[in-house]
């Protein structure tokens, strides 16, 4: 029986494409919804944020569902957090939804689930999957993980302990049948967050995890959040030249990973196959 | 119990080693009491900073296995279990005196410059409320962890931040005072630094949540979508910030003047 999703297609066209492609395989159905979940102004435009949110909610309650699965760390963060808000504050719940029924958008209640799509793939159900449709086991892969900051923490807004939100990219990696090279930066930070205010820091920080999943001879960078994967992917020339170093290492989100391994869209992970 | 642990250390500038320490301590013994051992048993050399020992004072931060904590809140026990040793190393993003004894001026410095002293005329009252940064103990375990100032040094991070904010949200200063404070933490090392990695709140062993307190402070700032303080007028000025079209409707109601609006 198939997981319903309502799914926020808002990453890199290549990570949605690798999304949509596993999804039959791994029983998702994906009811795609536009919409902007606010999460790029979550640290700068608090209020402005929180309405998008609560109306992309809203939108997915219209649609007759309780879930969304997003492949973005932030979004995720973000979505959560709104949603755990006007769930539990029931004035301020009536004050967005005043503004959303001003636009004509539907009332959210906050009572949403939202969940990243690696932890959905972590699922024991969706790992079953995997396993039985792996027709092309990454076996000779090395892979270094960037867990996506906003994936582990706050892990007080995320519902799970750091230890445990750790786990889940490593598991789906390992079903693919890649093995994991340990770098210390797993589960750091790539400053997409500050890419526009602050990019010197961006750059810097978005450097350690390449130049140490090079310096550890992986073969790939594999990132849980599509924020992480625009961010390393897109600004690669730029973090190498920041830090001299070639960092010619292809970056794959997990999707694309996944999608190796089920032999299904090669064609959006071009930069490893 | 026996515990071992390696110990970071360094002098004067010269290259650090690990050193490792065994000794014995009671059940339910805390890394500080290990540390206390260590120093009265093993080596009287060994520097480190403690106080209070209750978590009031926030002297004896430090790392272990790369994660700050406060020694005299961290149980020992589950940091060797199964015979890891763990290393204790001092704070990260601070300048090493000796040992585990980090300097704390590059601290103090942003501290004093966020003004943390309160800006009330006398009679004014207590604070209203309680905001979370009241729990802060200046420990420096946030600043520790900060991403942002591994890449830039004189970002303003977390705790000066989280005081800022707290004073951003005191009624009893008044407008000028604030817009003044929103203006200190706006420039290139203040609050747009951040790069939202969540670690702060993440190890703050007081619960503050700096995070949340610096996309406060870029909201109201004068970069931010705020435009000013009040419910109302924070969320204006959304105009020409790259509006999805998909949300555009929303955030053009959000701009528009309320009819409680008394701006």
């Amino acid at each position: 029986m198939s997981e319903r999703f309502a799914y926020l297609a808002d990453g890199p066209a290549s990570v949605d494409g690798a999304v949509r492609a596993i999804a039959p395989a791994l029983e998702l159905e994906l009811v795609e919804v536009a919409a902007d979940s606010g999460a790029s102004r979550a640290f700068d435009d608090s209020e402005a944020a929180l309405h998008l949110a609560a109306q992309t909610l809203g939108l997915v309650e219209s649609l007759g569902l309780t879930r969304v699965l997003t492949s973005s760390d932030a979004v995720t963060l973000h979505l959560r957090r709104s949603a755990h808000r006007l769930a539990a504050d029931v004035a301020l719940r009536a004050r967005v939804n005043a503004r959303l029924a001003e636009v004509g958008a539907p009332p959210t209640s906050g009572a949403v689930d939202v969940q990243h799509l690696v932890w959905e793939l972590a699922s024991e159900r969706a790992l079953a999957l995997l396993h039985e449709h792996c027709l092309r086991p990454l076996e000779d892969l090395r892979v270094a993980l960037l867990r996506g900051c906003q994936l582990l923490r706050p892990s007080r807004d995320l519902g799970a302990s750091e230890q445990d939100l750790l786990r889940p990219l490593g598991r789906v990696v390992a079903a693919c049948g890649a093995s994991e090279v340990p770098i210390e930066s797993g589960s750091g930070c790539c400053g997409a967050a500050c890419a526009e205010t602050r990019p010197e820091i961006a750059l810097g920080a978005a450097a350690v995890p390449l130049v140490e999943a090079v310096d550890a001879d992986a073969e790939a960078l594999v990132v849980a959040s599509s924020r992480c994967y625009a961010m390393l992917r897109d600004r690669r020339e730029q973090i190498a030249r920041n830090v001299d170093r070639e960092l010619a290492l292809p970056v794959l989100h997990v999707s694309q990973l996944v999608a190796l391994a089920l032999a299904c869209v090669e064609e959006s992970c071009s930069s490893i196959a | 119990m026996k515990v071992s642990l390696a110990i970071r250390r360094s002098q004067g500038g010269l290259e650090a080693r690990r050193e490792q320490f065994s000794v014995t301590v009671r059940a339910g013994a805390t890394l500080l009491d290990a540390l206390d051992q260590i120093k009265d048993a093993r080596d009287d050399s060994l520097a480190y900073r403690a106080a209070c020992g209750s978590g009031g004072c926030g002297a004896c931060g430090v790392r272990v296995d790369g994660r700050s904590v406060l020694a005299c809140e961290t149980p020992v026990a589950p940091l060797v279990d199964g015979g890891h040793v763990p290393v204790v190393a001092p704070l990260g993003n601070f300048p090493v005196i000796r040992d585990l004894v980090v300097d704390m001026e590059p601290f103090w410095a942003k501290h004093r410059a966020i003004d943390p002293a309160p800006r009330v005329a006398a009679g004014s009252g207590a604070e209203a409320g309680a905001p979370d940064e009241v729990a802060c103990v200046l420990c420096g375990v946030c600043v520790s962890e900060c991403v942002s100032l591994a890449h830039d040094p004189d970002f303003l991070a977390p705790a000066a931040l989280a005081i800022a904010r707290r004073h951003v949200a005191d009624e009893r200063e008044s407008e000028r005072v604030r817009a003044g404070r929103l203006a200190n933490v706006a420039g290139e090392h203040g609050a747009g630094a951040c790069v939202a990695c969540g670690l702060c709140n993440e190890r703050c062993p007081k619960g503050v949540e700096p995070l949340w307190s610096i996309a406060e402070l870029r909201t109201l700032g004068p970069g931010g979508g705020s435009g000013g303080a009040g419910p109302l007028a924070r969320v204006r000025g959304l105009l020409g910030r790259g509006d999805r079209s998909s949300g555009s409707k929303l955030l053009t109601a959000l701009r528009a003047p309320d009819d409680d609006d008394d701006e």
